[in-house]
């Protein structure tokens, strides 16, 4: 009787006891400033003063009367959208590429991660001027191709400037790749010699066996860039600083600023809610839609 | 079964183990450090220090600042120094002016700011309007205010009726031009010009004329927001940019002015397009063209000297910004280039004041500062150094030009972070030609109410 | 004919990806006016003092200084969250328990919310518990997991890993912990690995928190080192930054290096079955 009681407890809590580490550190460490955020976007915090509470006032304001608040969410949801299907599509592909059991593919492999290595060191700016610049490395290779080519400033021109820092998370697509190389070697090889023998081609397996079981590190790869591409502005900060009229203000440049810059953290805290509750929505509908397309194993 | 319990009794052990190792170091320190931390932030800075002598008269204090390579060396030297003669420790915390403000605020929110600490003169207003965080060093009779120009002191370092920082250095707007460019393009000017905007375009024309491939004014957004429309502006309505009870003296007329001046000046073609160089917008020194000797004027901080010089371009003088004819205020910003206070909250603020007289007095710490800071703001200090030969001479002449012609002593609000970004922005959007000078400035009188409002909520 | 397509793609793609480092790293034998002012790859000039120059670093600490601490302060923080990342995943893929599904989103959704407003209420938390100045910002959360990525990570590799293994194992007369270390471990380490690079090289390159949290000189860590001594009114001597920049790179590079055998033989080429 008393085994089996006891059986029961532990089957369910096993798991709980697993999470022991985290649930302390959640409530030690994280539980604290997550609350007072959200305090804080109640009120007139300037990081400094005694603030004091102003109800909805932060949040009524963002969206009556914050002539940048719309322009920085739509650069933002533009910069998501260059950013995350190339940098998932690439990182796939180069993956799968790396994958095969080819002589000195591991050089490749270091090859590729480099540039994730840099950053948002302070040579990026340097270096993506060096390509970007109107006299730089891209209009040079351009104006060698096509001779009536008239050169310009690509990060200085206000339609092209949410691209060049996009791309800058695309160049950085390793960690993304490291992810899809560590899951492809889960992938049983029998599965792969079972396949053979049922005479599928390389593309059938790659569509029935490799990408069934690599869809939980996909899933993973999208919900975990697209979090971090929402809030991200490094590459905004360091290299064109929001400019060329705004188009690169990205969403957390606009925080950053609000909060460190003009001291205003109970309004910056109040746009951080509300960009949670759209990278939350973001992530349920991704969520939603994969599943039935992710294959777990359990 | 017991042992599956056992396995996982273990596992907790292993973590917890972890845990209590993991803090068992300072843990000798960490309840003391939490009282500490609520009665005075005094023991935080002697915890830093390995050796716990607390009480006597070991004294250890935190100096925080930014700067050059050669700025960190010469100021530790001469802590070490003070400590020689006085046996009072001084660390040095030093970093990048990038971020440090951040930090510093940081600092100050938790309670762990330094005890003397290096700013920017704006910073005191914004500080103020938050908090009381400094010493008012007038209360205690440790400073030699003899030595300083109070008039100057006080225009740029009181809040109120309180001094709450020291003048380092002096600073100024000048135009400097680059000598080999000016002989070989036959540009006529010198230490002694004075020209007004008008001039400065018509000499430019006949530059330009002259010389397609060389650039006029090397510029990017920032300098032309911060060194050509705001003293355009204030040259014509005087005065100070932001009153102190949140009111403009500015007119839409005036503004659409120098937006037209601006927007003149680019399509005159005597600066470079803001496209081209958007890209060292806040690092104008990165941009090739003053560095490959292309340009031959440019609008800095008299300070920034030292950043204009290299390989090829080694002979550059100054002389005075332009104004407008018939001008209201020369609108030439004398600000000091740093300020320094003292945290109200010291484990003594009786020896940072004496430091910071030392510091700024001495003739010993001036000799071995040398014009790491700039051109000191005392006479007596600037007198040490020519005599000694440790004073850049064009950068003294820089100063001394920009100070003869001092506008009016901006308060803080000057340069308010806001307001400044707002005021860059519209800038660039002109420059742009996404908004006509009328537009532009009708624009910017409407989007300034915002943080004025909040300004005078404080 | 399809290896020769794969190597020419391979090598087409990496000569993109690493033409402009390639540049970075000869710019730091330049002088500046050339590393602004050209886009040739080979310095006109050879400027050869800037490591040396750079590694003697800024008045009291050397370079070499700076990178220890860097280990100091990246190595636990990387470690700590690779093995208490790996347990929480482990719970939360393997077992079911009340509350789990909240338990779950709660975690991930911290990730959601912007540093930029945490940063002040975290400082004021450390602080209390004197942390200030110290590595424990970095170190203790790290022990507790508090990087939900990781978390995250681990959960759905353990996810990818057939359950029959655990089962067969729990036939066998192994407890939870026993399955996870002895049969689960060797199949996950990449995805240890990978948690264990990248916590490494994103802590060895956060500038911001690690600027907040370190005020002495003598403790700060590279990437703080490496941005000490730029200031706008003087000339600043690029290659010199660019040298250490790169040079702080080594560690990143050479851990990533040593680890990628994992990447290449993972334990599943040692016939489990699917």
């Amino acid at each position: 009787m008393q085994n089996n009681k006891w059986k029961k407890w532990k089957r369910k809590y096993t798991g709980m006891f697993y999470l022991t580490p985290w649930i302390i550190g959640f409530l030690a460490f994280q539980l604290y400033p997550l609350v007072m955020s959200f305090l804080y976007s109640f009120t007139d915090f300037t990081m400094l003063n005694d603030y004091k509470f102003v109800g909805l006032q932060n949040y009524i304001k963002i969206f009556t009367n914050d002539r940048l608040f719309l322009k920085s969410m739509k650069a933002t949801f533009m910069y998501v959208a260059i950013a995350l299907p190339l940098k998932m599509i690439i990182s796939l592909f180069i993956a799968g590429l790396l994958n095969q059991k080819l002589k000195g593919i591991s050089i490749f492999k270091v090859v590729y991660y480099l540039p994730s290595i840099f950053g948002g060191s302070v040579a990026i700016t340097i270096l993506w001027r060096f390509i970007f610049m109107k006299t730089g490395l891209l209009n040079t290779l351009i104006g060698a191709v096509f001779s009536g080519y008239k050169a310009f400033d690509w990060i200085g021109s206000p339609k092209t400037s949410l691209p060049v820092i996009s791309l800058l998370q695309v160049w950085q697509f390793g960690s993304s790749m490291v992810l899809f190389l560590a899951g492809l070697k889960q992938v049983p090889d029998s599965l792969y010699e079972a396949a053979d023998i049922d005479g599928a081609n390389a593309v059938q397996k790659y569509f029935r066996i490799t990408l069934p079981m690599l869809s939980p590190i996909i899933l993973f790869n999208l919900v975990m860039q697209m979090i971090q591409l929402f809030q991200d502005f490094t590459a905004a900060f360091v290299i064109t600083g929001g400019g060329a009229l705004k188009e690169t203000y990205l969403y957390g440049l606009m925080l950053y600023e609000n909060g460190f810059r003009y001291f205003k953290m109970g309004y910056a805290s109040a746009q951080s809610w509300i960009l949670f509750v759209i990278i939350i929505l973001f992530t349920f509908a991704i969520f939603r839609l994969s599943d039935g397309l992710v294959h777990y194993e359990d | 079964m017991r042992k599956k319990r056992m396995m996982a009794l273990l596992l907790t052990g292993v973590i917890l183990a972890g845990v209590i190792t993991g803090c068992g170091n300072q843990q000798t320190e960490t309840p003391e450090a939490a009282e500490e931390t609520e009665t005075a932030q005094e023991q935080a800075s002697e915890e830093a220090q390995p050796q716990e002598e607390s009480g006597g008269e070991n004294v250890n204090l935190r100096f925080c600042w930014w700067g050059s390579d050669t700025r960190h060396e010469k100021t530790l030297e001469a802590l070490a120094k003070y400590e020689e003669l006085t046996g009072v420790h001084i660390e040095g915390e030093y970093s990048t002016i990038s971020s440090y403000y951040e930090k510093l605020v940081t600092q100050l929110a938790g309670g762990t700011a330094p005890d003397i600490i290096q700013l920017d003169y704006p910073w005191i207003t914004e500080l103020a309007a938050q908090g009381d965080f400094f010493v008012n060093l007038e209360e205690y009779d440790i400073i030699d205010f003899g030595k300083f120009d109070m008039d100057y002191t006080k225009g740029w370092c009181s809040e109120g009726d309180k001094l709450a920082a020291l003048p380092m250095a002096q600073n100024g707007f000048t135009l400097f031009f680059n000598r080999d460019v000016v002989k070989e393009t036959g540009l006529s000017i010198d230490e002694s010009t004075e020209w007004s905007w008008e001039d400065l375009i018509a000499e430019g024309e006949k530059f330009k004329a002259a010389n397609p491939d060389k650039v006029f004014l090397h510029s990017d957004l920032h300098t032309l927001e911060k060194n050509v429309f705001k003293p355009y502006v204030l040259q014509q309505c005087g005065g100070q940019w932001i009153n102190d009870d949140f009111t403009v003296n500015f007119t839409k007329e005036q503004l659409a002015n120098a937006y037209a001046y601006l927007l003149e000046l680019e399509e005159k073609d005597l600066i470079q397009p803001l496209e081209e160089t958007m890209a060292y917008n806040g690092n104008i020194d990165q941009n090739p063209i003053w560095a490959n000797g292309e340009a031959a004027l440019l609008i800095r901080w008299a300070s920034d000297y030292p950043s204009l010089i290299n390989d090829n371009v080694q002979d550059i003088g100054c002389c005075r910004l332009p104004v407008i004819e018939g001008a209201a205020d020369t609108g030439i910003n004398c600000k000091p280039s740093m300020v320094l206070a003292i945290n109200k909250d010291s484990v003594s603020v009786e020896e940072c004041l004496k430091f910071a007289n030392w510091m700024m007095t001495d003739e010993e710490a001036i000799k071995i500062l040398g014009d790491c800071r700039g051109v000191p703001a005392t006479a007596e200090a600037r007198g040490i150094l020519e005599e000694n030969d440790l004073l850049n001479p064009d950068l003294k002449t820089g100063i001394e030009i920009a100070s003869a012609n001092a506008g009016t002593a901006q308060n803080g609000y000057h340069d308010n972070s806001e307001i400044t970004s707002i005021s860059t922005e519209i800038l660039s959007r002109v420059l742009y030609k996404d908004l006509t000078p009328e537009e532009a400035a009708e624009e910017f009188l409407n989007t300034i109410q915002d943080p004025l409002a909040t300004l005078a909520g404080n | 004919m399809k290896k020769i397509l794969s190597y020419a793609f391979l090598c087409l793609v990496a000569l993109i990806m690493v033409y402009p480092l390639i540049w970075l790293v000869f710019s730091s034998f330049k002088p500046n006016s050339e590393i602004f002012g050209s886009i040739r790859l080979l310095p006109q000039k050879w400027q050869t003092d800037s490591y040396t120059l750079g590694w003697r670093g800024t008045g009291q600490n050397s370079f070499g200084r700076f990178l220890l601490n860097t280990l100091e302060l990246v190595v636990p923080t990387a470690a700590f969250t690779t093995i208490s990342s790996c347990l929480v995943g482990y719970g939360f893929a393997r077992f079911t328990f009340p509350m789990k599904k909240l338990l779950m989103m709660l975690m991930i959704s911290t990730l959601m919310l912007p540093n930029t407003v945490l940063i002040i209420p975290r400082f004021i938390l450390f602080n209390r518990l004197g942390w200030n100045d110290t590595y424990y910002p970095f170190i203790v959360p790290a022990l507790f997991a508090c990087t939900p990525f990781f978390i995250y990570m681990m959960i759905q590799f353990f996810r990818g890993i057939p359950r029959d293994l655990d089962d067969a194992a729990k036939i066998d007369g192994c407890s939870s912990f026993k399955t996870l270390i002895y049969v689960l471990l060797p199949i996950l380490k990449p995805a240890l690995f990978s948690a264990f690079l990248f916590q490494f090289i994103w802590t060895w390159n956060d500038f911001f928190n690690v600027l907040i949290y370190i005020s002495s000189v003598s403790k700060y860590p590279v990437s703080l080192a490496l941005r000490m001594s730029l200031d706008s009114a003087s000339a600043v001597n690029w290659s010199t930054v660019l040298a250490m920049s790169l040079v702080s790179m080594i560690p990143c590079i050479l851990v990533y290096m040593f680890g990628q055998k994992y990447l290449i033989d993972g334990m599943a080429t040692q016939g489990i079955k699917g």
